[in-house]
């Protein structure tokens, strides 16, 4: 078992994380234009990164909000879960803009739940995408999840140690001029994350 | 795999109500299950070995293959929502309408050569996608008609106290003139009728209004033992008229200072005291209060109990009790009034301060009604509590000077009250009809205060008090006091807002009023008051 402790990057290695995370998200961007028929920008996040216990401090906007998420498992030479989170009022908002229904109608609350896990399932394949191309490897995955539910309702239970490594970008999300941010959420086991770390020098190093 | 292996791997899925069919990497169909073909009309025979694109060309199309294809290549599920993409799987319901539908690829494998085939999932949502615009629709009605249930309150309010405002007043300004002693009883019952009338009123609102979960328990500090001094001083002597006793016991471990809603608790009590002084002719009735601590650290569960040597309450009417315009005994209530919403009322408020009501009785013997409050230890010297307008404030050794006194006010029977509750106090009186000639009087006359009614025709009461706040000199200085029927949550804050110095509800009590008066003349106002104790 790795040591929880040894959960930090260098710069450098949070840089080439941050640029790997931002391949993913052009992909995912080319994706929404293509179905959105507007131009659309995601930026590459900045990283920050804890354990699971952090989380509460990692995400503190997003406390006492009800939130909607979509949610992704990994399995295979790293395993963990890969989150999209929104706070309700910026998931609404992004339905309206990619489905271009005005935001408050009926019409757009029956849409949410299928528009919100379509988007949540092309930023977070995206990712994904990207992540396994660092690892060389392959990964094997969960079909995804839909949920509504507070922040610290959402990480409880299951398969999740404290000691799993969190990873938390934000991703802003441009269509026009319009933004809506949401929060990426990368959780690790913790030798998976040492694995990804080794293989993040590796790439580094040959770079 | 052969197709017959593929068919036979996949049998389990006809059982499935799913729309699912498998995809070879070349698009091919491998596997098309019964759910589907009942959506699509296709059947399997046709569908099997047969390029996707072929019956449905827009599933394919460049941006959404894209996608499929990294899942060829084993690669996280695609969820595809038929919000974005409606034509993609265009199947019909029953009713000719398309389905909404959502469609999820996932890769299966690999093979023994590496390849993986698409397992297309697509549920149907449309009865989803219905109930929920139902339940936003029946959420919308349930709130419009809240509101208009709230508003009707509000109007209906009003109406009532200000025709009862005269009866009331009117009653008492009759009372104090010269009267035979059957004139003197027949008042008497006009003058209790209109109290019963306004308490039915304000036991309705009440109670609607926590129904309608507009009333939130205000937490402050305040010392136990100054309410149960206050329950006493009133308790002690009304029971005493009526020959019973009155005792009070608190536990010594109970906190002195608590954190709760001293208000809510007092009417609890109210409520509680009223039965028991009503249902007891002999003996008397007793008040305890005692605490357990909870397991939260600092929290008390505090229990309080009134106990009476009354009637009792027969068994068969102890189920209705806490229920709306219930009482145990209508010949008594007859005889002593009540609207039946006090224990209800009660029963809303504990809960409220997050606690239990409860009773033991045994007829003919007494009963013994209790409740609960969870509530904090609270912090000492802390102000006692707020807003009670009564003798508050009130200099006694000031004596209040003839004033010069504007009243704005409509109503032609509402300004007979204000006459005729002014005469003999030595205050000259001036009256105008709206807020106009309010505003207009001011600038005109040098007045000491001004008694401001509300709803009034031409300019209400608000604007009138915003415009006299624009006056320059001792005139915008001018205190002035709304005198309104509307007693709905918001109203004395609109008030307060508008620059007015103070504030009474109709029907006006004579007290209330004069003590109001003389708070002007002293330059101070119910909320300074409770600033300055603060």
């Amino acid at each position: 078992m790795g040591d929880a402790s040894q959960i930090t990057l260098t710069a450098h290695e949070l840089d080439q994380l941050s640029e790997t995370l931002g391949i993913g998200l052009g992909q995912a961007a080319s994706v929404f234009n293509t179905i959105t028929d507007r131009h659309v920008r995601i930026h590459s996040p900045s990283v920050r990164i804890g354990t699971r216990e952090d989380l509460p401090k990692l995400l503190k906007r997003l406390n006492d909000t009800q939130l909607a998420t979509v949610n992704l498992g990994f399995r295979g030479d790293i395993t963990g879960n890969a989150s999209l989170i929104f706070p309700e009022e910026a998931a609404a908002n992004l339905v309206s803009i990619v489905t271009g229904v005005e935001s408050g109608t009926e019409e757009l609350d029956s849409m949410r739940v299928g528009a919100l896990s379509e988007v949540g399932n092309i930023v977070l394949n995206g990712i994904m995408g990207s992540i396994s191309n660092l690892m060389a490897g392959h990964l094997t995955y969960s079909v995804p999840e839909f949920g509504e539910d507070s922040l610290d309702q959402m990480f409880i239970g299951g398969d999740l140690q404290l000691s799993d490594v969190v990873l938390v970008a934000d991703g802003r999300l441009e269509v026009e001029e319009l933004q809506v941010i949401g929060d990426i959420v990368l959780v690790f086991e913790l030798d998976s994350f040492h694995a990804m770390s080794a293989r993040l020098r590796a790439a580094y190093a040959e770079g | 795999m052969s197709p017959a292996e593929r068919a036979s791997r996949f049998a389990v899925l006809d059982q499935v109500p799913l729309g699912i069919f498998v995809l070879s990497r070349d698009t091919k169909i491998v596997f098309w299950n019964r759910c589907f073909e009942d959506w699509s009309g296709i059947t399997a025979q046709t569908a099997l070995g047969t390029p996707l694109g072929e019956l449905f060309p827009d599933m394919l199309e460049p941006g959404r293959r894209a996608r499929m294809d990294q899942v060829f290549f084993g690669g996280a599920p695609a969820i595809f929502s038929s919000q974005l993409h409606p034509n993609m799987l265009p199947l019909k319901l029953k009713n000719g309408e398309l389905r909404a539908l959502h469609t999820t690829v996932s890769a299966l494998g690999p093979d023994a050569d590496g390849s993986f085939d698409a397992l297309v999932v697509v549920r149907d949502v449309s009865s989803l996608a219905t109930q929920v615009r139902e339940l936003r629709k029946a959420q919308a009605a349930a709130e419009a008609a809240n509101t208009a249930k709230s508003e009707f309150l509000a109007a209906m309010s009003h109406e009532i106290r200000t025709p009862l405002n005269g009866v009331i007043n009117m009653a008492v300004v009759l009372s104090e003139s010269d009267l035979s002693p059957e004139q003197y009883e027949w008042v008497r019952t006009i003058s209790d009728s209109g109290q019963q009338l306004l308490e039915l009123i304000n036991d309705i609102l009440d109670l609607t209004k926590i129904e309608a979960g507009r009333v939130a328990a205000e937490l402050t500090d305040f010392d136990l033992r100054e309410l149960v001094h206050g329950i006493v001083e009133f308790w002690e002597s009304r029971l005493a008229d009526k020959g019973l006793s009155f005792s009070v016991d608190v536990a010594g471990d109970v906190p002195r200072v608590l954190k709760t809603d001293p208000t809510r608790i007092r009417q609890i009590l109210l409520n509680l005291l009223s039965n028991a002084d009503k249902f007891t002719e002999t003996g008397g009735v007793r008040l305890d209060i005692s605490q357990r601590p909870l397991a939260t650290s600092g929290a008390h569960e505090v229990r309080f109990a009134v106990t009476d040597t009354g009637i009792g309450i027969a068994p068969e009417a102890s189920s209705r009790l806490f229920a709306k315009f219930s009482q145990a005994d209508g010949s008594i209530t007859r005889r002593c009034g009540g609207t039946g919403l006090g224990l209800a009322i009660s029963k809303a408020l504990t809960e409220l301060l997050g606690g239990e009501v409860g009773f033991e009785s045994t007829l003919g013997k007494g009963s013994t009604f209790w409740f609960t409050v969870r509530c904090s230890v609270g912090e000492p010297a802390r102000p006692v509590e707020a807003g009670r307008p009564s003798t508050l404030g009130v200099d006694p050794s000031v004596s209040t000077r003839p004033l010069r006194i504007l009243v704005a006010e409509d109503n032609m029977v509402n300004q007979m009250v204000m006459r005729a509750l002014l005469s003999g106090t030595g205050h000259r009186v001036d009256m105008v009809c709206d807020g106009v000639e309010a505003v207009s009087a001011v600038k005109k006359n040098q007045y000491d205060l001004v008694l401001m009614d509300i709803q009034m025709p031409e300019m209400d009461g608000l604007t009138a008090t915003r415009k006299i706040r624009e006056l320059s000199g001792d005139a915008g200085e001018l205190p002035v006091i709304a005198v309104t029927a509307g007693a709905m949550k918001g109203d004395r804050e609109q008030c307060l807002e508008a620059g007015m110095t103070d504030y009474l509800t109709k029907p006006v009590d004579k007290n209330a009023l004069l003590q109001a008066i003389a708070r002007s003349a002293q330059g101070t106002s119910t909320d300074e008051i409770v600033r300055q104790a603060g």
